[in-house]
């Protein structure tokens, strides 16, 4: 599913350059659940705004589910994270004006679904995540672990084949993390190819290998 | 279309969350367009509407340009009238019309009204047909025609209660039988504000040196062009110039659009730059509102880069920020709409309750076109306040979702925010520079010194029926008795008649010195005729000779009084007391006065007219049978204005004053015109002062607050608050300083543009410019201030803790 092969990514300054990932090669198959982690500035973030073609500014090759990214332009890439990927992220990020549904819903209008399916999708959705009694409320009026599980349920309602989570327990206390590392290991057994990271070793050990940065290299992978 | 509706929704939706904010931005642009469109209000009713009459770009103002009349169409005798008449015939109908003054005695009251003698044509000329009975036919025009009068509606209505029976009627008219054949429909004045129109009698045998009184309205032909209607006038200039070369000698012949006749290409260029003026308010505005949006957009950066990554494309972001800008746009116009109208309103009303307003037809409101006017305004303005944070949308999608990216994106916003402060800055100090310009010349006008005492002084204009007082020496009884009785009356300490009012009124008369040839450069003088008491009633400081007195008689040797700048300019560095001097030396009856006092500088015209010499003649030598009344009064003087009636009614039942009103009033009226000019730059510059203020707070407190953590680091360090203070107004001063460079720069010739039509305004006073600085350098230190302070005041612990 995913192909990175010598990935390098630095910046320039001012007596020499600063790398973030040094000649990274991954390779993630279809269905697989991967933790990355590593210590602050290990390179963590940055690889995964790679994978989820939210930076294009690297060297190296990129294939994604068969497409070479490195050799697409902006629109296509965006259309081919449109189509392929879905994002958790730490803080949930979730659009404060917008209801929890009308959050579920963005995407698909992103994605100009017809209102009928996005109405039957967002449905499922609430249903399948149990917060149904919640789709009227505003993101404030949740708990950290309601607005991670919205967000959880956004990330895959447009039916991606890979869900990036960028720390997706980083905030939130341990019963609420729980819940959804349950979630994505849900996701996992239906097939989601699943890429996270984390800070939690126990969270870390749920996936099928852990992948060590530092310094931007890979220092290991654990299986 | 669906994308753009849900976007549309959704940042409605936004808006409402932040009601603070969506206000504000509201309340800025609204101002910026109400500017705008109170300004569209205005044009369109005096310039852009059309005439109200039939094919009105078919219709012409033709006169005399004299070489001292600064561009001006000026009127054309009865001679050449009837012979444009007859040449023009076959590319244009010619018509004319002079303004007068109408008494109306019948019944038991006498009222003074405007009213015009027309040439028996000039209705059918405009294409205005009577509502009942007719306009004149061409027998109404003949000498020796029975006496025919046309009514406005409004005196039909107000004096005969719309009596339908009224043609054919006989009424009292300058005290002589009128009839009525005629009334105008509702809405019809012309050429100003006139309600009753007489039938002009032309005398084909009128000698062409006499008074250049008629105003020239044509028609040109549908199948004629201009190109023959200025040929057949040029071949009609030759043949009169050959005939009487040196009365055409100073004359040409020019053409307008009767449009501008109405409203004269001086005002229309005023119009322009006040329309430039409000277009750099609303740009204010707009700078401002984009300055506010960028800073919510900045806030929300985090927002637009989740939507990114949930797939929102880089054109649905900038859409969604757009149709927030344009949806608090069209807000705005919903707002400004009422707000202009009622200002436009206003004016509307001053104007009507002044004598110096544009003409009754004249409608000031909002109609659909200015509807789609501000409709297109709002969309502009939102595109232009939304375009800068569309642009950015989108951008440094992957830092922006990182915690620690605040700064990177603020640098790049806050540059932009910066330079929109600078342009904002520019822009008030144009707008307050033209307004300091404005206010002072309306100052100067006010202190004027006009060579007479103009406390406790009571004025009216009385016009005497000629039919009723034929001669000089029956109206002069008149006069006599009037400010006999007057005088006599407590309260009154003098009274006087004259055909001039100073500072308002009075007539322009060429002089030559005695024994000068007639090809020697005449001298325009200001000139009226003033009974024995004007000089002891208006208070005038004689500095040599005498005034007049009773042994200046009709008969006896022509005399005048001149004031000290005709001394000077005559007088070729001698005395001119004794000295005679030619009026109208091209007309043969011109008199040979003899010079025998000499006063201090008196202004009798207008002040916005150039300054001359003054002459004033003894009213027994040059008798006028409309005249302005002067009272000196004890107390306040509008308290005798009812007993003045009375007087007068005693004195001359058929004569009614008008224009009763005390000197302050007068002058009051005399710079209306500029008075409104200057209030309406007050309010442009004190709106666009306050939204270059708030766009300065704006600003300088959205910086403050990006810096709390820095501010609070500071301090723990030890940095004393002058320090901090001073290193934050340092960071702001040099936008202030472009701002006011630039603006000054470019107040200067705005400031020149919007006076050059006015006489006595002058745009180089230094002290103007200093006190606009002194003003924004004020109001931008408050702006930067008020933050800096607030941010102060936060605990450096609370500060660190600041994200």
């Amino acid at each position: 599913m995913i192909h990175l092969q010598k990935i390098e990514k630095s910046f320039a300054l001012e007596g020499g350059r600063s790398w973030v990932l040094r000649n990274v090669d991954l390779h993630v198959g279809e269905g697989e659940f991967v933790s990355v982690m590593g210590p602050s500035g290990a390179g963590k973030s940055s690889l995964l705004n790679v994978l989820g073609l939210m930076d294009h500014d690297w060297q190296g090759s990129y294939a994604l589910d068969g497409v070479v990214v490195d050799a697409l332009n902006g629109k296509q890439r965006q259309a081919l994270q449109r189509e392929k990927i879905g994002f958790i992220f730490q803080h949930y990020h979730l659009i404060d004006d917008l209801k929890v549904w009308e959050n579920l819903d963005l995407p698909l209008r992103y994605r100009d679904v017809p209102a009928r399916e996005r109405a039957s999708r967002v449905a499922d959705l609430l249903d399948r995540f149990q917060i149904v009694g919640k789709k009227d409320l505003y993101p404030g009026q949740l708990s950290g672990g309601q607005q991670q599980l919205v967000a959880v349920a956004r990330a895959v309602i447009t039916r991606p084949k890979i869900l990036l989570a960028d720390e997706p327990t980083g905030a939130l206390h341990s019963s609420q993390a729980r819940i959804i590392m349950d979630l994505l290991a849900e996701l996992h057994g239906e097939g989601m190819t699943i890429v996270q990271v984390t800070h939690n070793e126990g969270y870390a050990a749920e996936a099928q290998r852990i992948v060590r940065l530092r310094d931007g290299w890979i220092e290991k992978v654990e299986l | 279309m669906n994308a753009i509706l849900h976007e549309m929704r959704d940042a409605g939706r936004g808006l409402l969350a932040k009601p603070g904010f969506s206000i504000l931005v509201v309340a800025v642009l609204a101002s910026g367009l109400a500017c705008v469109l109170f300004m569209m209000v205005i044009i369109q009713g005096l310039v852009i509407r059309p005439l109200p009459f039939p094919a009105p770009e078919q219709l012409l103002h033709i006169g005399f340009l004299k070489t001292d009349r600064a561009g001006r169409l000026s009127g054309v005798g009865t001679h050449d009238l009837l012979a444009w008449q007859q040449r023009l015939h076959e590319v244009a109908d010619v018509a004319a019309y002079q303004q007068q003054t109408i008494n109306l005695s019948d019944g038991n009251r006498a009222e003074r009204y405007a009213g015009a003698s027309i040439s028996s044509n000039l209705l059918r000329v405009l294409g205005v047909p009577a509502q009942l009975g007719r306009t004149f036919a061409d027998a109404d025009g003949k000498p020796g025609a029975e006496t025919t009068v046309i009514l406005s509606d409004a005196v039909w209505r107000q004096r005969y209660n719309a009596d339908p029976a009224i043609i054919g009627r006989l009424i009292r008219m300058n005290a002589e039988s009128a009839r009525i054949i005629g009334v105008m429909p509702a809405d019809f004045s012309y050429p100003s504000r006139e309600m009753l129109w007489t039938p002009a009698r032309l005398d084909p045998g009128e000698a062409r040196e006499g008074d250049d009184d008629w105003v020239v309205v044509a028609r040109l032909h549908a199948a004629a062009g201009m190109p023959l209607l200025r040929t057949a006038l040029d071949s009609w200039y030759a043949d009169a110039k050959a005939a009487a070369p040196r009365y055409f000698e100073m004359r040409s012949v020019g053409i307008e659009p009767l449009a501008e006749q109405i409203i004269s290409r001086n005002t229309r260029k005023t119009f322009k730059v006040m329309m430039i003026a409000v277009v750099l308010v609303l740009l204010v505005a707009c700078a401002n509102a984009a300055n506010l949006i960028l800073s919510r957009t900045l806030a929300r950066r985090q927002e637009l880069a989740v939507r990114s990554a949930l797939g929102a494309s880089r054109m649905r972001l900038a859409v969604h920020l757009l149709s927030q800008s344009l949806l608090l746009s069209l807000i705005a116009a919903a707002v400004a709409l009422p707000l202009g109208w009622a200002a436009a309103d206003w004016v509307d009303r001053v104007f009507r309750g002044s004598e110096e307003g544009p003409p009754h037809w004249m409608h000031f409101g909002v109609d659909a076109q200015l509807l789609g006017f501000t409709v297109l305004a709002a969309l502009l303005t939102g595109l232009l306040t939304g375009i800068l944070p569309a642009l950015r949308a989108g951008s440094d999608v992957n830092t922006t979702l990182r915690d620690d990216s605040r700064s990177v994106a603020g640098g790049a916003f806050a540059r932009v925010s910066r330079g929109l402060v600078v342009g904002e800055v520019a822009v008030s100090c144009v707008l307050l520079v033209a307004a300091a310009v404005m206010l002072r010349g309306i100052d100067q006008f006010e202190s004027a010194d006009f060579g007479i005492r103009t406390g406790n002084l009571l004025t009216a204009r009385v016009g005497l029926s000629e039919s009723k007082f034929p001669g000089a020496d029956a109206q002069l009884a008149v006069f006599d008795r009037l400010v006999d009785k007057l005088r006599s009356e407590p309260g009154i300490i003098d009274a006087a008649v004259g055909t001039t009012l100073p500072g308002l009124l009075a007539s322009d008369r060429r002089v030559l010195r005695d024994g000068a040839s007639p090809d020697d450069a005449q001298t325009v003088v200001y000139s009226g005729s003033i009974d024995d008491r004007f000089a002891s009633t208006y208070e005038l400081t004689l500095e040599e000779g005498r005034f007049f007195d009773a042994s200046d008689r009709a008969d006896s040797p022509p005399v005048a009084v001149v004031d000290r700048t005709f001394a000077e300019k005559l007088g070729n560095g001698e005395s001119v007391l004794g000295r005679r001097f030619r009026l109208d030396p091209d007309n043969a009856e011109g008199a040979l006065v003899t010079v025998v006092g000499v006063i201090r500088r008196l202004q009798l015209d207008d002040l916005d007219d150039p300054v001359r010499p003054a002459l004033l003649r003894p009213l027994r030598q040059q008798p006028e049978r409309f005249v302005s009344l002067a009272m000196r009064t004890e107390a306040d003087p509008l308290s005798f204005a009812p007993r003045f009636s009375e007087i007068l009614r005693e004195v001359e039942p058929d004569t009614p004053a008008y224009w009763v009103r005390s000197y302050d009033q007068v002058m009051r009226e005399a710079t209306f015109g500029e008075h409104i000019l200057a209030r309406l730059f007050l309010v442009f510059a004190a709106i666009s002062l306050f939204l270059a203020g708030a766009g300065l707070y704006g600003v300088i407190a959205f910086s403050v607050r990006q810096r709390t953590r820095e501010i609070g680091v500071r301090r723990a360090l030890g940095a004393p608050t002058r320090r901090v203070l001073l290193d934050l107004l340092a960071r702001s001063a040099w936008q202030i300083c472009l701002g006011l460079v630039i603006g000054l720069v470019l107040a200067w010739p705005f400031a020149r543009a919007l006076i050059s039509s006015l006489n006595g305004f002058s745009a180089d006073d230094p002290q103007v410019y200093l006190l606009v600085l002194g003003i924004l350098v004020l109001a931008a230190l408050i702006a930067i201030l008020i933050p800096a302070r607030r941010a102060l005041r936060v605990d450096p612990l609370v500060a660190l803790r600041h994200e």
